[in-house]
């Protein structure tokens, strides 16, 4: 038994990749729907099992390349980011993916096993990103998520606004595939290797091209992260899509995104001839990210449209952190990450529960829906800021880091963020509770058990500010990895 | 030396040129089919800029996979769209949803 842990162990991260895409093979042609759902379920929390077991026990030094020889596409390679990233992921997948079940007796139960296949295809894509360490296999990889995504959202629609929704996701897909594609070529120009790690011992003879190269690259990723301001497909797409389908984009898909960003700031910032000019684009983008969501989220009359919103805000905060290029600057961004997956969850898998659409049937929810109800206070609190939860230790962190660096405009950003959080969050929790149901409002509450799980990960996840010295702890190891790995 | 590195600037200019514009055509056009046709252009534009950076084979291999795939589902969305909203014209499309969905509006 324990040479079957050892070699699960040794070859983990190519695990965590394989096995979604297995699982969507053989939920792609399950015969039954509750087949698929259970093959789907089994593979995430599989993976999830395995990503923390590698999480905390380790395969390899950081920055190790492991089974491939390093000028191969798919050669993978452990980092900090890697190893804090994949066991949230796919948790997050997991609770999405257990509250799915409840859409699925819908219109298209036959679909399910499609549905399964493309969302364990988008969980793969993602995870195969985080663990490949060359350009050309993560641009395949992220692809692959994004258009699984797509389709998903195309194939869960329950109206016809999700093929809207599939539209605008499509247009930004393709524009951010072409961004990439020119990012990638000047850095192979620039640096004459595609491989990340190679970046700092390699010799890179134009160190312009080679910033340009890495701007349009997270350019690319910040499109498909949500980041303001180009994040006018996530409101639409997010208000549009299904329950599930929304969950999925907040909670896994621009997660992913954003914490690839995270991962390819850590090569980068480390490079010294790209350092400065990475980091200034970087901070620019995180800032206005912040500022703008912010701004978005205090007019936004649709619950789904204000949570893009807000978690574009937050992954602005993300943003800024990782472009302080220091360790406490990553150990603030992975928090922030944490952070983000709480308040996705949170607010998609609460609106998706409780079948709300507009802020405005909102009010009286904590009647009707109180798991709901708890769920989307938490993820309003935590966006406040409010002491004692993740969402304030996470601001806090970027503050401390900021202040040091003697980022005093990135603090000032984070203040503003925090006050409008006030306002859109409070305005949530002051409907829920403090408001009655109109009596003409109708909503369709989903599956009233099926999201239990998520819902209440994501109140347990925003109250670890109570108790975050294990997150703190993670977040401290993955960033000292992504800081001495390349040195 | 000189005039060969001069002319790939040039070259590579041209190419992201070619590609943005694609880009920014995927963007603004109103009809569906020339966004994907946009799309097309961006990414011909992109591939043209990857050969003359002297980028792997493997890279064009993956744009041009991908590239499809966008394709292949694009085409398959214009369907649906015709279906639902028995339009491809974004600006019909977007009022339709106006129609169940209240436009964003301040607080």
């Amino acid at each position: 038994m324990s040479a079957w842990f050892d070699l699960t162990r040794a070859h983990a991260p190519a695990l965590i990749v394989a096995a979604p895409l297995i699982g969507a093979a053989l939920a792609f042609v399950s015969p039954w729907s509750r087949l698929a759902w259970a093959i789907g379920v089994l593979s995430c929390g599989g993976v999830a099992a395995v990503a923390f077991d590698h999480a905390i026990w380790g395969a390899g030094a950081p920055g190790a390349e492991l089974g491939l020889s390093h000028h191969m596409i798919l050669a993978l390679r452990y980092d900090g980011v890697s190893a804090f990233a994949a066991p949230l992921i796919t948790t997050s997948a997991l609770l999405v993916l257990l509250g799915g079940a409840a859409h699925w007796r819908g219109p298209h139960p036959g679909a399910t096993p499609h549905i399964v296949s493309l969302f364990l295809l988008c969980l793969a894509g993602w995870l195969a990103a985080l663990f490949l360490g060359e350009m050309i296999g993560i641009f395949l990889a992220i692809e692959t998520a994004w258009i699984a995504a797509i389709g998903l959202v195309a194939l869960t629609a329950q109206s016809r606004g999700g093929l809207n929704g599939a539209l605008r996701m499509l247009v930004v897909g393709g524009v951010g595939s072409v961004l990439f594609l020119l990012g990638a070529g000047l850095i192979f120009r620039a640096a004459g290797d595609g491989d990340l790690g190679a970046l700092a011992r390699s010799e890179i003879v134009a160190p312009h091209m080679a910033t340009a190269g890495f701007t349009l690259v997270v350019f690319s990723l910040a499109l498909k992260a949500g980041v303001a301001p180009l994040h006018a497909w996530a409101g639409p797409a997010l208000g549009r899509a299904s329950g599930f389908g929304a969950a999925m984009i907040a909670a896994v898909s621009c997660v992913g995104a954003a914490v690839l960003i995270v991962r390819l700031a850590g090569y980068a910032l480390t490079t010294s001839a790209i350092a400065n000019g990475f980091s200034v684009a970087l901070a620019a983008l995180g800032a206005a990210s912040v500022l703008i969501g912010s701004v978005q989220a205090l007019g936004a009359s649709d619950l789904r449209r204000l949570s893009g919103y807000a978690l574009a805000s937050l992954t602005g905060g993300v943003l800024l952190s990782a472009a302080l290029g220091s360790f406490a600057g990553y150990a603030a961004a992975l928090v922030q990450v944490f952070a983000l997956v709480a308040a996705a969850l949170g607010l998609s898998c609460g609106a998706a529960a409780a079948g709300v659409h507009a802020i405005a049937h909102l009010d009286g929810l904590a009647r009707r829906a109180p798991l709901a109800s708890a769920a989307i206070t938490a993820s309003a609190l935590s966006l406040m800021s409010a002491p004692l939860t993740i969402g304030f230790l996470g601001r806090w962190r970027l503050v401390e880091a900021a202040i040091g660096a003697g980022w005093w405009w990135a603090a000032g950003a984070m203040v503003i963020a925090s006050l409008a959080g006030v306002f859109y969050g409070g305005r949530l929790v002051e409907r829920i509770y403090f408001r009655r149901a109109v009596e003409s409002v109708s909503t369709t509450p989903t599956g009233g058990w099926t999201y239990a799980s998520a819902l209440i990960a994501a109140i347990a996840a925003t109250a670890l500010g109570l108790a975050p010295a294990p997150l703190l702890r993670a977040a401290a190891a993955a960033a000292a990895l992504i800081t001495g790995a390349a040195a | 030396m000189g005039e060969s590195s001069i002319l790939s600037a040039v070259a590579v200019a041209l190419a992201g040129a070619f590609a943005l514009a694609g880009a920014v055509v995927m963007l603004l056009a109103a009809n569906v089919a020339k966004k994907l046709a946009g799309f097309g252009v961006a990414l011909l534009g992109a591939l043209a800029a990857l050969a003359v950076l002297q980028a792997p084979g493997a890279l064009l291999a993956a744009a041009v996979a991908v590239g499809f795939g966008y394709i292949s589902l694009g085409g398959g969305l214009v369907v649906r769209l015709q279906e639902g909203y028995h339009s491809v014209e974004t600006p019909e499309i977007n009022r339709a949803d106006q129609g169940d969905e209240p436009a964003e509006r301040r607080a």
